[in-house]
């Protein structure tokens, strides 16, 4: 009876968090395919993981740490099979129909061109964490997350601001 | 394009794609643990096998020596070639515990540097095993046709062949450990087997490993901006 209410616990948090999952995968991986594998990884860490979640803690911090663990393992166990996929998938494609792609393409040439803890980093920035939220995923102070920040939004305001190659 | 556009378009990107993906596939709750295949239980698996390997081994050559205690006491170099082999054994089983100890360590929970820092840590350690593994274990090949040898005809097999025989399998040991290296060179781009040997000689893999044990370490730097 204990299992079955930890279990709705766990699926009720899961479900009103799910976006995460999402962000995250959508962040390592490309490929449809890829990213239901990875979704189902992700799933199980955090399920097993699930018995040593303190609730006190805020619950989408904890999360973030299992789900970016688990798919920076997992993108660097599948690195060689897989490197870069540029285009995005069908459903990704229809549903960011109504904005620019340039300016879409602009965030993931940002993001695949940086590393995997940078991806995080950035991936937190954009969820608009705080940063001592940031400091306690990453486990870096919030100062040196502060610091990282800012080198990564000059990267982002240089990147943005450059002439996209099918601009004329 | 300014900076808090591309923030309000992925917000806005990342809204409708969670409304599709969702709708593709509903966030599955069965964790019943039907899929085992994760990652720490890939790691796990190279080894899981291997700790098994050497355990056999270990406990066929210390069968052997104990067996056969008073007549290898009389004549100890016949006793080398088992004792050779029950020492590797017993390296293979240190490595692969060493190894199997840091997997079931590493937690997820764990902040991302250091739980990276520790997937990185067993990489190279992995590697390294590998390495020295296919290192040691295809020159001294010859240690298994001796030991098959003394373990059908008793320990004296040894005396009954020519050092020029044993130094000869030990010539071609060496030699076929240098064709693969050749092969993998020349067929590493073409074969998955000759590449991953190609990696492991080259140092690819282990530059892969330390590659990301650096990445963490200077993520995790207090440096200042410069």
């Amino acid at each position: 009876m204990a299992q079955v209410s930890e279990q709705q616990r766990f699926e009720m948090l899961i479900l009103s968090h799910q976006g995460i999952v999402y962000r995250v995968v959508r962040t390592y991986c490309r490929l449809e395919e890829d990213q239901q594998d990875l979704i189902q990884e992700i799933k199980l860490q955090l399920w097993r993981a699930f018995p040593k979640y303190d609730s006190s803690k805020v619950f989408s911090t904890w999360m973030y740490r299992i789900a970016l663990n688990t798919a920076i393992s997992w993108t660097r166990k599948s690195s060689r099979r897989v490197q870069h996929v540029a285009t995005l998938d069908e459903a990704e494609h229809e549903a960011t129909q109504p904005i620019q792609s340039d300016e879409l393409q602009v965030l993931y040439t940002l993001i695949d061109s940086l590393d995997a803890i940078n991806r995080a980093l950035l991936l937190l920035y954009l969820e608009e964490l705080s940063l001592n939220e940031i400091g306690e995923v990453l486990g870096i102070s919030p100062g040196n997350a502060a610091v990282k920040l800012t080198r990564l939004k000059q990267q982002l305001r240089q990147l943005a601001n450059e002439p996209q190659p099918n601009e004329k | 394009m300014e900076l808090e556009q591309l923030i309000t378009n992925w917000k806005t990107t990342n809204e409708r794609l969670d409304t599709v993906q969702a709708g593709q596939r509903t966030l599955e709750t069965e964790v019943n643990g039907k899929r085992m295949r994760t990652i720490s239980n890939r790691l796990k698996v190279g080894p899981s096998i291997e700790l098994v390997i050497a355990s056999a081994i270990v406990i066929s050559a210390g069968g052997f020596l104990a067996d056969h205690f008073s007549e290898l006491v009389a004549s100890p170099v016949e006793a080398l070639p088992f004792a050779c082999l029950h020492g590797l054994g017993i390296l293979l089983i240190w490595l692969n515990i060493r190894q199997l100890i840091t997997i079931s360590k590493v937690d997820y929970t764990k902040p991302i540097v250091e739980a990276q820092g520790e997937i990185g840590a067993l990489r190279k350690l992995r590697v390294k095993a590998s390495q020295a593994l296919m290192l040691c274990g295809i020159p001294l090949w010859i240690l298994l046709p001796i030991t098959m040898g003394q373990a059908v005809f008793g320990p004296r097999f040894l005396g009954s062949l020519s050092g020029n025989w044993i130094l000869a399998n030990l010539i071609f040991g060496v030699g076929v450990s240098g064709l693969i290296i050749v092969l993998a060179r020349r067929f590493g781009s073409e074969s998955k087997f000759f590449g991953m040997i190609n990696d492991l000689f080259a140092g690819t893999e282990i530059q892969r490993a330390e590659k990301l044990v650096s990445e963490i370490r200077l993520f995790e730097s207090q440096d200042v901006l410069s």
